[in-house]
């Protein structure tokens, strides 16, 4: 038996205006040495409050109860001042979900290292750098001294998380808390840090507690599970144990919706022959002023293919590809220079075509409540006889939500919950295509699983053909029928989903690696295929 | 903090309302004529039979304060609209058209702007003869160029915003944009300009005729009370610029606060129940 860097026993965190209202209760589990253990629960179960008492540092308003948290043998709630401050800063190293959050806006990524070091270590200024430096290209950042010298917004999400890797692992601690740190990024980006943090724990020997919702990325990197909800433990099992033989009916749920998110969709038999919509040599630049000279940057170029009716099409690329570019022209919202998309559907454009943005939120009017904003379009497009109240609760039902959240603001709905609203202002209309651009992106494993089976419902019951616009391959591969890569503008393959696995074009290939393992089983093998690949392309 | 600023609110209320109700009960509830010369009761100073004195010319300055006060709130009033109402309008359409339209109409704009507006009140004002329909529309003329600008970037900004794309693809048109969407998103700004507007057209009003180039010097108003009051103040007489004075200050200040208080009210509903945004 390995000796456990971090105990946690009959843990419970209470409400301190109100006891009863417990946050966590009686939450027990282990951290071995050198071992990765990831809590797994959907938004709302507490994993996040775990996380932060751990370091003891609850919001105010929030107490533990009761209970003991044990650092290598010392109880973390009765150190003193003087010993917390080592134990979170030289012992433990955590990263968090918001990069832009965790820096100090006002000074360089040197300045928080050196604040760092100045704190816990006497080394001089030319050695922090130094010893920076290192850390940061261990974290393969390229151009590590720029990344030195520059400000938090100067860098990319994925390479702020990289600098906030670097200063978690800075001072070489036994623990690496992790709370969701992938969730907001790029696939590819995602399995670096991913690699990045187990590469750390198996070449320093740490133990890593990690946070997350998406059981693909427990498949790929925990050795022991903590299952959580509402605030309680409701079981606790090895990676491969977990997989193979769930106990509790919510961890089989939870993978349920894990194997409907990896599922891959088969072929589509296209009937009629004519498309709704068709795409012919699109292009559009667009143009920077700087000084005297028109700096042009091609966001799409010379992109063509078809939408068939009842059929779901993936677009799939990374961040900057040129999707949301791609998504733009096709509802009209911005002109193109080359090419034509010409409207093949029975109603009106405007009518036929409708849309569901990646921030619900933002695409409300803030003075709105739901029953506005989802019978937006029934104002616009009125038709005799028609009971507006009725309609609007007949969609909202179609989409899974209660009528009692008609006179709700939508800031006061959960991530799913807007996203639903959203899909209901689209649907009442009753369009022929619905373009969907990154609709999983602010959402938890489950609320993605859900929302992947109401589109398919919507699909297959109304016959709406589907634009699903998304960095999230797997996603992709679950609902869409035929999936289009696009990389810098252009369509770089078109396949169906079930082909797409054996691609042969480097792109995709190289997206397709970066996806998650399916089950932990098939970590190993992968990963020495992998090893293999980068061999090769160093080697050319 | 809330209660207090809620017991201030109602207090400012009271006075405007009270303000209005005697300015325009003003006939039922002054004895004399605010025109009327007396000789024989010149600069006389407060007293039981004139409370607030009389001036140079024998005339009740009460009288005179409270027939006064129905011209210059009437001038607030009208020239605010007017300032609202050309300027809301020509901020919509230069910043919903854009482009070369909204390039040029801003360059009107500037042009306007960079004359002083004193001058160009004094300016028209020698055009046209002086009476209170003149000084409504000079006021307006010369006050609504921010209120343009203000809506216009407004506008601007708004025009940008995923929702009303999201409008656009529902089948919203333009007109339908601007009225559900873009004008209920700027009602907060135009109140609250329209509000410090009163303000400021009342106190254009008393400049112009303090300068005695606003409404003719015999019709009282607070601003030619003032500047009738000028030439008395050194010998003594302190209530004839004092009351007029005191009026001014107090209802441009409860004015422009009560304006204040509407704006956070416009707020929008998150931030109103004064939870997070």
């Amino acid at each position: 038996m390995k000796e456990h860097v971090l105990t946690v026993e009959n843990l419970s965190v209470c409400l301190q205006s109100n006891k009863e209202q417990q946050l966590l209760d009686n939450v027990a589990f282990v951290v071995p040495a050198g071992e990765i253990v990831a809590i797994i629960g959907e938004s709302g179960s507490g994993k996040s409050i775990t996380a932060k008492a751990m370091l003891n540092l609850l919001p105010k308003g929030i107490a533990i109860s009761s209970g003991k948290i044990e650092f290598l043998h010392e109880n973390v709630l009765t150190m003193s001042k003087k010993q917390q401050q080592v134990y979170r800063g030289t012992q433990v190293g955590f990263v968090f979900q918001d990069t832009y959050a965790t820096f100090d806006a006002m000074r360089t990524i040197g300045q928080h290292f050196r604040e760092l070091f100045s704190t816990h270590t006497n080394l001089s200024k030319q050695e922090v750098k130094e010893r920076a430096i290192q850390l940061l290209q261990d974290m393969q950042l390229q151009n590590a001294e720029n990344v030195y010298e520059s400000y938090p917004f100067e860098l990319s999400g994925g390479m702020r998380q990289r600098v906030q890797l670097a200063l978690a692992l800075a001072l070489d601690p036994v623990l690496l808390i992790a709370d969701e740190p992938t969730t907001a990024l790029d696939l590819r980006i995602q399995a670096d840090v991913l690699h990045l943090i187990k590469d750390w724990s198996t070449r320093t020997g740490g133990s890593v507690l990690f946070i997350t919702h998406d059981l693909g990325v427990v498949a790929e990197m925990a050795d022991y599970v903590v299952v959580m909800q509402n605030g309680t433990v409701i079981e606790t099992a090895t990676v491969m144990n977990l997989f193979d033989h769930p106990v509790h009916e919510h961890t089989k749920q939870l993978l349920h919706h894990h194997r409907e998110l990896t599922n891959i969709r088969e072929q589509l038999q296209i009937v009629e022959s004519r498309p709704l919509l068709t795409v012919e040599h699109v292009g559009k630049a667009y143009f920077k002023k700087k000084w005297f000279r028109k700096h042009s940057v091609q966001a799409v170029s010379d992109v063509s293919f078809p939408i068939h009716k009842g059929e779901i099409v993936g677009l799939i690329g990374e961040s900057g590809s040129g999707k949301s570019t791609l998504s733009r022209l096709l509802l009209q919202l911005e002109s193109y220079e080359k090419g034509k998309i010409i409207w093949h559907g029975s109603s009106p454009f405007r009518k036929g075509v409708q849309w569901v943005h990646q921030d619900p939120l933002a695409s409300f009017d803030p003075r709105w409540d739901v029953e506005k904003i989802v019978g937006e379009g029934l104002d616009y497009w009125k038709e005799n006889g028609e009971n507006k109240k009725e309609k609007i609760k007949e969609v909202l039902q179609k989409v899974g939500l209660h009528e009692h959240i008609l006179s709700v603001y939508p800031y006061e709905l959960s991530g799913g919950m807007k996203q639903r609203v959203a899909i209901a202002r689209a649907l009442l209309l009753k369009p022929e295509l619905l373009i969907l651009d990154e609709p999983f992106a602010s959402l938890d494993m489950s609320s993605q699983a859900r929302m992947l089976s109401l589109l398919q419902e919507i699909n297959k019951r109304e016959k709406t053909a589907i634009l699903f616009i998304s960095h999230d391959i797997r996603a992709a591969m679950a609902l869409c029928h035929r999936i289009l890569v696009m990389e810098k503008g252009r369509i770089v393959e078109e396949a169906h989903a079930n082909e797409l696995v054996s691609s042969i074009n480097v792109y995709t290939k190289s997206l397709l690696s970066s996806m998650l393992t399916l089950h932990p089983s098939d970590r190993l093998k992968e990963k020495s295929t992998m090893e293999e690949n980068e061999y090769a392309i160093q080697k050319n | 903090m809330r209660g207090k600023r809620k017991w201030f609110v109602n207090v400012l209320l009271c006075y405007l309302l009270i303000l209005l109700l005697v300015t325009f009960l003003a006939p039922v509830l002054t004895p004399y004529d605010p025109l009327s010369i007396g000789l024989a009761k010149t600069l006389q100073p407060p007293s039981a039979a004139h409370l607030f004195g009389t001036d140079e010319l024998g005339r009740d300055v009460l009288t005179r304060l409270l027939y006064g006060g129905r011209i210059s709130l009437t001038v607030g009033a009208a020239a605010m609209m007017m300032a609202i109402v050309i300027g809301a309008g020509f901020g919509v359409i230069s910043g919903f058209l854009g482009g070369v339209v909204d390039r040029i109409m801003m360059r009107i704009l500037d042009a306007l702007l960079s004359i002083p507006s004193i001058l160009l009140m004094i300016g028209i004002q020698v055009l046209i003869p002086a009476s209170l329909l003149s000084v409504v529309v000079i006021i307006g003329m010369t006050s609504w160029m921010p209120i343009a600008r203000l809506i216009r970037t407004e506008i601007l900004s708004l025009k940008g915003e995923t929702f009303i794309q999201a409008s656009v693809v529902v089948g919203a048109s333009s007109s339908q944009l601007l009225t559900r969407h873009l004008l209920p998103q700027c009602l907060p700004t135009i109140i609250v300009m329209s509000i410090s507007g009163v303000s400021h057209a009342i106190l254009s009003e008393a400049t112009l005729s303090f300068l005695g180039i606003g409404i003719p010097p015999h019709e009282p108003s607070w601003g030619n009370m003032l500047m009738g009051a000028q030439s008395y103040l050194l010998s003594g007489a302190w209530w004839i610029a004092l009351f007029p004075g005191l009026l001014i200050t107090c209802t441009v200040l409860a004015v422009t606060y009560l304006g204040d208080v509407l704006q956070d009210r416009f707020a929008l509903p998150q931030l109103k129940k004064g939870g997070r945004s």
